[in-house]
């Protein structure tokens, strides 16, 4: 990959208007939800005090449900700002400059990269956002930590799905319809059960959210991350064939 | 020097069955021909941006401008952002990039306009920068499809005036137009792309040769030349 190439793809987002109204529209969103859920785990708190003499876990009570919002947070925004890496630029010519100087893995792995640091900053807000209840009482970091890697490791898959519908058309509304749908199907694909019963397994395997479950609740477990990794890499390699085949076909 | 010997099907469609040409470094190459004759396939084919069947085009040129019809710059980015943009893709050293967007801005004459948006500039200008942004790495060959079109006639000689200014010894600009009297005056070389053929006409009557052509084959429906 090429850095300066990295360097164009950042400084592109940067300069993208809807970066900056999506990353604002996700702190606003995960400030509130925190907020929300503070209120809630005071109020249990109180009850729990006077009944058990013991408070609920602020893990289970306040993290938990807030990674677990933020995934769905993401499902929803992310589509905005993946359909804009290839769809955009097919749609206002601009590919013609990428194709006419680099390489179809160059220019992959940049807008992916490119596309993950501004993530990796998102993540970073919400880990900060945690990091303040440390000033009341001490946290679970072992928690926290396999709690943001769940979300990275979705993140990062939603980010390559993405990647590979926005190189599929020149129209981002289509480009982010069809990623949408996309992460709806690939998170709930366990709920949805497309195959019958003696294939619930494969579906339950398939599902990004099933392999959230352990890690959400504090258990790092390798083949869990693995299968983030693999899904990735898969529709990166997809992405590329398709960007391979347009360098020498640009329209 | 470029060697061409393209085989192209556009689907089952054989747009290019066997186009031969040779161009010389230093040359202005002008194409004509009508519309759906394969022009912009021609060029992006020599650009490297389309893939052909069969054949082959040899070529000892090591860089190379593509200007697409349609403007293709950023247009949330200023045109000298453009212009940085490019030249790092073009992979030219910090230390020279300034110095190269700059030539490149001044020989388009867009020094006034380097701080605007690329969206907020008029069709002229925005051919402009597009031409500029593939100056700033000095290429070898320089192609254009269709520069003039969307320009009225004051803007379409600003153009010729332009590109007789890029001529160079070590650089061959090829381009297409529908313009053939206008680009006379300034082609070394021009060309009618004619049932999958490139046929050369000569330089010393360059208009009056393509139009009978043109007018023979009833294929081609020219412009009036409001400038002539």
């Amino acid at each position: 990959m090429s850095l300066s190439l990295l360097r164009i793809e950042g400084y592109k987002l940067i300069r993208l208007p809807l970066t900056w109204v999506l990353m604002s529209i996700s702190l606003l969103l995960i400030s509130l939800l925190f907020y929300r859920l503070c209120v809630d785990y005071l109020q249990l708190a109180q009850q729990n005090l006077h009944l058990q003499g013991q408070a609920p876990s602020i893990s289970v009570e306040i993290i938990k449900p807030l990674c677990s919002w933020t995934i769905i947070l993401f499902a929803t925004l992310l589509p905005l700002l993946t359909a804009n890496a290839f769809s955009q630029e097919f749609r206002q010519k601009t590919f013609y400059l990428l194709a006419t100087s680099h390489k179809a893995s160059s220019i992959v792995l940049a807008k992916y990269v490119s596309l993950f640091i501004m993530f990796s900053v998102q993540v970073a807000a919400l880990l900060l956002i945690i990091a303040t209840l440390n000033f009341e009482t001490a946290l679970d970091w072992g928690m926290i930590t396999s709690a943001i890697l769940a979300i990275i490791g979705i993140g990062s898959c939603f980010l390559s799905f993405g990647l590979f519908m926005s190189s599929l058309t020149s129209w981002p509304l289509v480009a982010i319809g069809l990623t949408f749908l996309g992460y709806l199907f690939w998170l709930l694909l366990e709920w949805l059960n497309p195959f019958p019963a003696q294939g619930f397994f494969l579906a339950k395997e398939l599902s990004l959210l099933s392999h959230s479950y352990r890690l959400l609740n504090g258990m790092i477990y390798i083949p869990d991350l693995l299968y983030y990794v693999f899904f990735s890499i898969f529709w990166l390699v997809l992405c590329h064939f398709r960007i391979a085949h347009k360098l020498v076909n640009v329209e | 020097m470029l060697l061409m010997d393209v085989h192209y099907k556009m689907g089952a469609y054989p747009l290019f069955s066997s186009l031969q040409a040779t161009f010389s470094l230093g040359h202005i190459v002008g194409i004509v021909g009508a519309n759906g004759s394969g022009k912009s396939t021609l060029l992006r084919i020599i650009a490297g941006l389309c893939s052909i069947q069969h054949g082959s085009i040899t070529t000892s040129i090591h860089s190379l401008g593509f200007v697409p019809a349609t403007p293709f710059l950023y247009p949330m980015l200023t045109v000298k952002e453009n212009l940085m943009v490019v030249a790092q893709l073009k992979k030219i050293g910090a230390q020279n990039r300034l110095q190269a967007i700059e030539h490149a801005l001044a020989l388009c004459s867009l020094m006034e306009y380097q701080s605007i948006l690329f969206n907020k500039l008029s069709d002229g200008l925005k051919k402009r920068a597009c031409i500029a942004s593939q100056l700033v790495h000095q290429p070898q060959l320089l192609i254009l499809d269709e520069p003039c079109a969307k320009l009225d006639p004051h803007q379409r000689q600003q153009l010729w005036e332009l590109l007789n200014t890029l001529r160079q010894p070590n650089r061959l600009i090829l381009f297409s137009s529908h313009h053939p009297q206008e680009m006379s005056a300034l082609c070394d070389e021009m060309y009618l792309l004619q049932a999958g053929k490139l046929e050369a006409a000569h330089k010393e009557n360059f208009a009056q040769t393509l139009y009978q052509k043109i007018l023979s084959s009833q294929e081609l429906s020219l412009e009036p030349d409001v400038s002539q």
